[in-house]
């Protein structure tokens, strides 16, 4: 079967990889540089994949991989830099159109956050979405409902 | 709030959201670059590991068939105009250029004797003089009261560009709060940071103590005409 150009694989799957990026990451430049380096990413080895039509799971997967990577390094970089510059990257874009869920899972610590994207927002199942965290199942139920006891108290309260 | 509530919550909140319009072209840009210089030395290891001999080494790397996406220099600079009256100028290596206003001054050693990070482009509003250690710190010294200097560097290592957050370069550039004093320059400055297609700049702007906005204007314009050459 015939290889898919490069521009056809990125007309298909910008726009989801897009939002689940915003998802991941909070705000939109933020976004685009986790999707633009995740298609730099697979396109690079593209020759190199076992299955190119199994590209969504790739991007998923390279969209998960990267913004752990991200976080991973901030976390180090913020024990260097003032509070106040660090906790800007988490506002949503427009303080205006800001809602209850969109706080509520900015606020959520990386993982967790992950976690609640794969299984409701990628409708994953806890396998699927445990592999690709590269996690246990028990660890992934724990993650999800984590941050489901934190959305109802943050609902109650 | 149950789980399905949270899903169709989760879906509204990103259902309008599409990539800027010009990610794609960068995707494509920054991806063949990878490619082809991946493509380029495969060839030329498998002829190392045949022939073993820096002669034939030679050879082959004259036998390497041309990149079918014609290698990084082939789609040249897209030129768009300077504002009238303004002067486009191009870097030592020709492969970046920007937009001056009338009368400014433009070098691409500034920094006498520095290597890496070499100075790309430094720009003044008065008539400066190159020289400094590590920075062009001659300059950055003597920014007349209403006037501007700024300067930028591109990082080479791939230690420099991991170690720090460079944001995709945005449509139009901002000044932001002033930071410093930096590492050699010795002057609080305005740093940007930014990326594009897989190149990592560095720029400090410095502005006299009463520059106006129109200094301020002029400056960021000139920043946002910077052209890369991918």
């Amino acid at each position: 079967m015939a290889r898919p150009h490069l521009e056809d694989l990125y007309r298909e799957h910008s726009a989801a990889g897009y939002r689940l990026a915003h998802l991941l990451m909070g705000d939109p430049e933020l976004a685009a540089d986790l999707l633009q380096d995740a298609f730099v990413r697979i396109f690079s080895k593209f020759q190199d994949l076992r299955d190119p039509n199994s590209f969504r799971s790739y991007l998923r997967r390279t969209l998960i991989n990267l913004s752990n990577s991200y976080f991973r390094r901030r976390k180090l970089e913020r024990s260097h830099q003032e509070r106040g510059r660090a906790e800007q990257i988490f506002r949503p874009p427009d303080p205006d159109e800001r809602r209850e869920v969109d706080e509520w899972l900015m606020r959520l610590p990386q993982r967790q956050r992950a976690a609640v994207v794969l299984r409701f927002y990628e409708d994953m199942s806890e396998s699927d979405a445990a592999e690709v965290l590269q996690i246990s199942v028990p660890a992934l139920k724990s993650l999800v409902q984590r941050a489901l006891k934190s959305l109802r108290k943050e609902v109650s309260g | 709030m149950n789980e399905d509530e949270i899903r169709s919550r989760l879906l509204a909140m990103v259902k309008d959201l599409a990539p800027p319009t010009d990610l794609a072209g960068q995707v494509l840009r920054s991806s063949r670059r990878r490619r082809v210089s991946i493509g380029a030395l495969v060839p030329l290891c498998l002829v190392a590991a045949v022939w073993g001999t820096g002669a034939v080494l030679a050879d082959s790397s004259r036998n390497v068939p041309p990149s079918p996406d014609g290698g990084v220099t082939s789609e040249g600079l897209q030129r768009h105009r300077c504002p009238t009256g303004w002067m486009r100028h191009e870097n030592g290596r020709g492969d970046l250029s920007i937009c001056t206003p009338p009368n400014w001054t433009f070098q691409n050693e500034a920094a006498a004797g520095l290597v890496s990070p070499a100075v790309e482009f430094a720009v003044g509003s008065w008539r400066f003089k190159p020289g400094g250690g590590c920075a062009p710190t001659k300059a950055l010294r003597h920014v007349p009261p209403d006037g501007a200097f700024f300067y930028g560097f591109e990082y080479q290592s791939n230690n420099a560009r991991t170690s720090t957050n460079f944001p995709r370069r945005p449509s139009h550039f901002k000044l932001g709060e002033l930071g410093g004093p930096f590492e050699c320059l010795g002057v609080r400055t305005y740093l940007i940071l930014f990326r594009q297609n897989d190149r990592y700049f560095q720029v400090h702007v410095k502005l006299g103590h009463s520059a106006d906005s129109k200094v301020r204007r002029l400056v960021l314009r000139s920043l946002d005409s910077i052209e890369l050459m991918q």
